[in-house]
């Protein structure tokens, strides 16, 4: 950290306004918030606006921090619930409320029994995260949340109003979209089996 | 654009042998005197380059091209003084003003040129240097030990490889760019021109680089001994990726050797990088 | 159990496994087993992805102006431990501000009005008896006292120089704000040398002029 401060002196200092603790700590965790926005809404300028509202909303509540969970969790947390407040406000379809268990016309479609190229040990960070662009907003939320930033579905089913079996559905398909573009991507550069 | 002043020697000799080229209405006029060492040469011009080498000691020679009759040279020596100074005749325009000046003097000797519309430039010199320009440029190359005093108004300043140099450099907006300079006391201070610095601030000295609303960038080598503070006051201070707004120690700490490097603006970015 | 039952049932038991059936299925149906391989290689792969982004500058500068016009910041007190102190100290140990600036300016302008005094050829500057100004701080008047023996002189540097003094008078009242909100601050009393000195230098190289 810069000025040579542990991150529990940085919190105790910006909680008395201290402008050089809040830009240690905006420093520290800029990277993961920016990147966590960014995934999740795929726009740049959006990104960087929710990151900006999330470090305010950081400071103005700081003094209600007590050190009960890590602060790097009570961060992400504060930013997952800036960006789902943003998502809702433009509309964006995210999940459906309840969702029953049979196919969705919008899910992948696999034809049973065919053998499909092999994606192990074939993915490069790049692809995947263009791929995870170019998911569809509702699948992209879910599954930056679960796989990358490591939320649990109960956790996600709050978060996002949502049932846990939703949670799950939703997370699988985003996985098999995935699949989807980077198999698609593979065979473009040649290397499908 | 600096000049290399290496073949001096040559553009001397083709001044001269160029003299019967020169327009009708321009002149050239010729002096050379004896001196002894630490001499002080001193040199008013109002426009028009005036362009100073280290030459032999012991003498100062001067060539000094005359762009029109309208204006004339006044050469003096006192003692160990020689003073030139470009003299209008009549109120006439900048143009008709404009005298270049090409000396030769001792690199021990103290020189105190002003020159309001015209580039000054020198090199190779090791005493006090006072050079004061307006709205043209001012380069310095090549100077090793004694004290640069550099202001202008507007004139971009441009020193390269000065060392062990007392270096003191004014300017309101013309920008400061700095290469391999080092000493035991570097000032620059500006209002609104860019201060650039590459070298090692070698020396264990003390430098200090401040401007009101422009940027100061530092670029300097991985191993440069130095304790950097860096401050603006509405502005960033960069270093390496990171952003600081406020005094930050950016590389090095405090030990005998390290130079101490002192970077403020007011609203400018500040940006320092390794390499 | 078929392809189709356990791709239906997939979302929900990937992580725990399934009933022994469905392992079972797993077992024995390589292309479902390929699919769960691949999205679990997903998921894993999709938790390397180390955010390595970074915003642009302009975020944390919004933010700190957000932070003072929420009154979310204390205002500055003087630091602690800075070696541009040390510097500062080797060159200057005065610390009282208006001597300092007023030592500056007068050094350069009792220089360049006594010249003004002696000097007998025609100007458009006020009569000397009023520029008794060794005394006097950097006001405007003493701005355009030096602006009118330029404009006598060099009229057309005069719309330059009017630009640079008023970029210097900007450059002081600035640093003389700063040191007036963070008094005791180290670094208040450089930014106003700083200042004042170029208004010093300014106003020495504008009383050169030539030989007449």
């Amino acid at each position: 950290m810069a000025l040579g401060i542990t991150e529990s002196e940085a919190i105790d200092k910006a909680k008395g306004g201290d402008t050089e603790s809040f830009e240690a700590l905006y420093n520290l965790h800029k990277r993961r918030v920016y990147s966590l926005c960014l995934r999740m809404t795929g726009n740049t300028a959006e990104a960087e606006d929710l990151t900006q509202e999330a470090f305010l909303q950081l400071y103005r509540k700081i003094g209600t921090f007590r050190g009960e969970s890590a602060f790097s969790t009570w961060l992400h947390r504060l930013s997952v619930n800036v960006v789902l407040m943003h998502l809702r406000k433009k509309g964006l379809p995210q999940v459906s409320l309840e969702e029953t268990l049979e196919p969705q016309e919008d899910g992948p479609r696999r034809e049973v029994g065919v053998a499909d190229p092999v994606l192990s040990g074939s993915i490069d960070r790049v692809n995947l995260e263009r791929s995870i662009e170019n998911l569809p907003p509702g699948y992209r939320v879910i599954f930056v949340l679960h796989d990358i930033e490591g939320y649990e579905h109960n956790e996600i089913a709050d978060l996002m109003g949502c049932s846990i079996g939703n949670s799950k559905s939703q997370l699988h398909k985003a996985r098999m979209r995935l699949r989807e573009l980077l198999v698609n991507s593979k065979q473009e550069r040649g290397g499908g089996r | 654009m600096i000049i290399n002043l290496r073949s001096f020697a040559v553009v001397s000799a083709l001044a001269i042998l160029a003299a019967p080229a020169l327009a009708s209405s321009e002149s050239q006029r010729q002096f050379h005197y004896a001196v002894a060492p630490h001499s002080t040469v001193t040199v008013a011009n109002r426009s028009g380059v005036v362009r100073i080498a280290a030459g032999q000691s012991g003498q100062v020679k001067v060539t000094a091209t005359l762009h029109s009759d309208q204006v004339q040279v006044d050469a003096a020596q006192h003692g160990n003084r020689i003073e030139l100074s470009t003299r209008a005749l009549t109120n006439t325009t900048a143009e008709r003003e404009q005298v270049d000046y090409l000396l030769e003097v001792p690199a021990d000797g103290f020189l105190d040129v002003t020159d309001e519309d015209g580039r000054i430039e020198v090199s190779g010199l090791l005493g006090t240097s006072s050079l004061q320009g307006d709205s043209a440029g001012v380069s310095a190359e090549n100077i090793k030990g004694g004290r640069l005093q550099i202001h202008t108004v507007s004139g971009p300043v441009e020193l390269t490889n000065v060392r062990d140099a007392d270096v003191d450099v004014v300017s309101v907006s013309g920008p400061v760019e700095m290469k391999d300079v080092c000493g035991n006391n570097v000032t620059v201070n500006t209002t609104n021109g860019r201060i650039d610095y590459t070298g090692d601030f070698a020396g264990g000295g003390s430098y200090s680089l401040a401007n009101a609303n422009a940027d100061i960038v530092v670029t300097m080598p991985l191993g440069a001994a130095v304790d950097v503070s860096a401050r603006s006051l509405r502005g960033t201070v960069e270093n390496a990726g990171s952003y600081y707004t406020r005094p930050s120690h950016l590389t090095g700490s405090p030990d005998k050797g390290t130079s101490s490097v002192t970077l403020r603006s007011v609203s400018g970015t500040i940006r320092v990088t390794k390499q | 159990m078929t392809c189709a039952e356990f791709q239906k049932v997939l979302p929900y038991i990937i992580d725990t496994g399934g009933n022994p059936e469905q392992q079972e299925h797993l077992r024995d149906c390589s292309a479902c087993a390929e699919l769960v391989s691949d999205l679990q290689y997903i998921a894993d792969q999709a938790k390397l992805l180390v955010p390595m982004i970074e915003p642009s500058p302009r975020v944390w500068k919004e933010i700190q102006t957000s932070l003072k016009d929420e009154g979310l910041v204390r205002p500055k007190r003087a630091r602690g431990k800075l070696l541009g102190i040390n510097a500062a100290s080797r060159a200057s140990p005065t610390r009282t501000l208006p001597v300092i600036a007023l030592m500056l300016l007068s050094l350069g302008l009792a220089s360049y009005w006594s010249r003004l005094q002696n000097k007998s050829s025609a100007m458009s500057a006020p009569r000397a008896s009023s520029m008794t100004v060794t005394t006097r701080s950097a006001a405007s008047g003493d701005d355009q006292q030096f602006l009118a023996v330029i404009t006598a002189h060099r009229p057309e540097k005069r719309a330059r120089y009017e630009a640079s003094v008023r970029a210097i008078n900007k450059y002081i009242a600035d640093a003389r704000h700063f040191a007036e909100q963070n008094p005791g601050d180290p670094d208040a009393e450089q930014y106003l040398v700083h200042a004042y000195r170029q208004k010093a230098v300014l106003y020495s190289m504008g009383e050169w002029r030539p030989v007449e």
